[in-house]
């Protein structure tokens, strides 16, 4: 799939609906009928939206058993449960199973498409609040990934704390029994351990970036600075 | 709503128009440069899926099988639906519910009904819509 493309996914019994789907929206949508191919697909596809029959007829089966993984693997991805049965049972567990919004069938064009930009624009805003960028690095908390022009590290939950609890301050000193609190819940951890999570956090950035450093201001705190900034400042 | 094609089924309490030119015109409007016979081919999707499911439906409506009466009707109801096919869309939903409540009293006729009443939407859309 040219990943350049935005495209949505859709899972009906029915291709009129994908083709409905896909003029509404002006945009192209990836077909699938069963579940089952859906779920072998998952690692190749990266859409804009999902759009979801939790009642495939034909196939016997339900969408409603793939929500919850989609939403793991895609926390911002909206996630449109289509439905020409919407009975009160089922659209309360897609939401609950982690769906956005439903769309009735019969569908009408204006109303799929008005619903699609709503929860895509509150999907951008979800993903900005979880995603910093700070210097060349990106950090996402949600998928814990720390993204450079060096490359993509995976990072630990104390890690990724640690380096948000940073990006957050913008440059600015962070005392280090704050960063205890934020990345442990407590004071009560050793200044070793503490270390040991900068040292691991100093390789992730090399590993992704040249240009974003923590600083040490022995006695005080760290803060997490553009390389660049400090060559200039020094 | 087109009320010239109206018609009362037996077994569904409101009547019906067999197609919906307002839902057939908004079909028509999606149509861009990239299909300019969107709702043709719409059009010839549905006639292409409508024949199997109405003789599903017919089948498990006379030998009682109400879990597939229910799978099928539920089929047919979502694509008449989008089509504009209204009055197909209303048996299809009465089917259904006949199925998922296992009450099938009264199925075969509604389902014998259905078949006509195929038949008449798939006149009105090869007249009216397909060139």
């Amino acid at each position: 799939m040219d990943q350049e493309q935005q495209y949505t996914v859709t899972l009906d019994d029915d291709p009129m609906v994908q083709k409905i789907i896909e003029k509404s929206t002006k945009m192209k949508s990836v077909f699938f009928k069963d579940p089952d191919d859906l779920h072998a697909e998952l690692d190749h596809l990266n859409p804009v939206a999902f759009f979801i029959d939790i009642h495939l007829g034909e196939a016997q089966r339900t969408g409603l058993d793939l929500v919850p993984l989609l939403r793991k693997k895609w926390p911002f991805c909206p996630l449109l449960i289509v439905t020409s049965s919407p009975t009160e049972g089922a659209i309360a567990k897609a939401l609950a199973s982690g769906a956005d919004d439903f769309i009735r069938k019969p569908i009408i064009p204006e109303e799929l498409l008005a619903r699609l930009k709503l929860r895509m624009e509150d999907s951008a805003q979800k993903a900005a609040k979880e995603v910093i960028d700070y210097g060349d690095i990106s950090i996402d908390s949600v998928h814990r990934t720390v993204t450079g022009p060096k490359g993509k590290r995976y990072a630990s939950p104390i890690e990724i704390t640690l380096l948000t609890c940073l990006a957050h301050m913008e440059g600015a000193i962070v005392e280090k029994e704050s960063i205890k609190v934020r990345c442990w819940g407590q004071i009560k951890v050793t200044d070793n351990a503490l270390h040991r999570k900068l040292h691991a956090v100093r390789q992730l950035l090399k590993d992704v970036t040249d240009n974003v450093i923590i600083q040490t201001k022995y006695g005080v705190g760290f803060a997490l600075k553009v390389a660049s900034d400090v060559r200039i400042a020094s | 709503m087109d009320d010239s094609s109206a018609v009362k089924i037996e077994g569904i309490d409101e009547e019906a128009s067999i197609l919906d030119d307002h839902a057939l015109n908004t079909i028509k409007m999606l149509a861009d440069d990239d299909e300019p016979d969107f709702v043709e081919n719409l059009i010839n999707i549905f006639l292409g899926r409508m024949p199997p499911l109405v003789i599903e439906i017919s089948k498990s409506a006379n030998s009682g099988n109400h879990s597939d009466l229910e799978r099928s009707a539920h089929s047919l109801k979502g694509s008449s639906g989008n089509i504009g096919a209204m009055a197909m869309m209303k048996v299809c939903a009465k089917l259904e519910e006949m199925g998922r409540n296992q009450e099938m009293e009264g199925a075969p006729q509604l389902a014998s009904a259905l078949e006509t009443l195929s038949q008449q939407t798939e006149s009105m859309l090869r007249q009216n819509w397909l060139k």
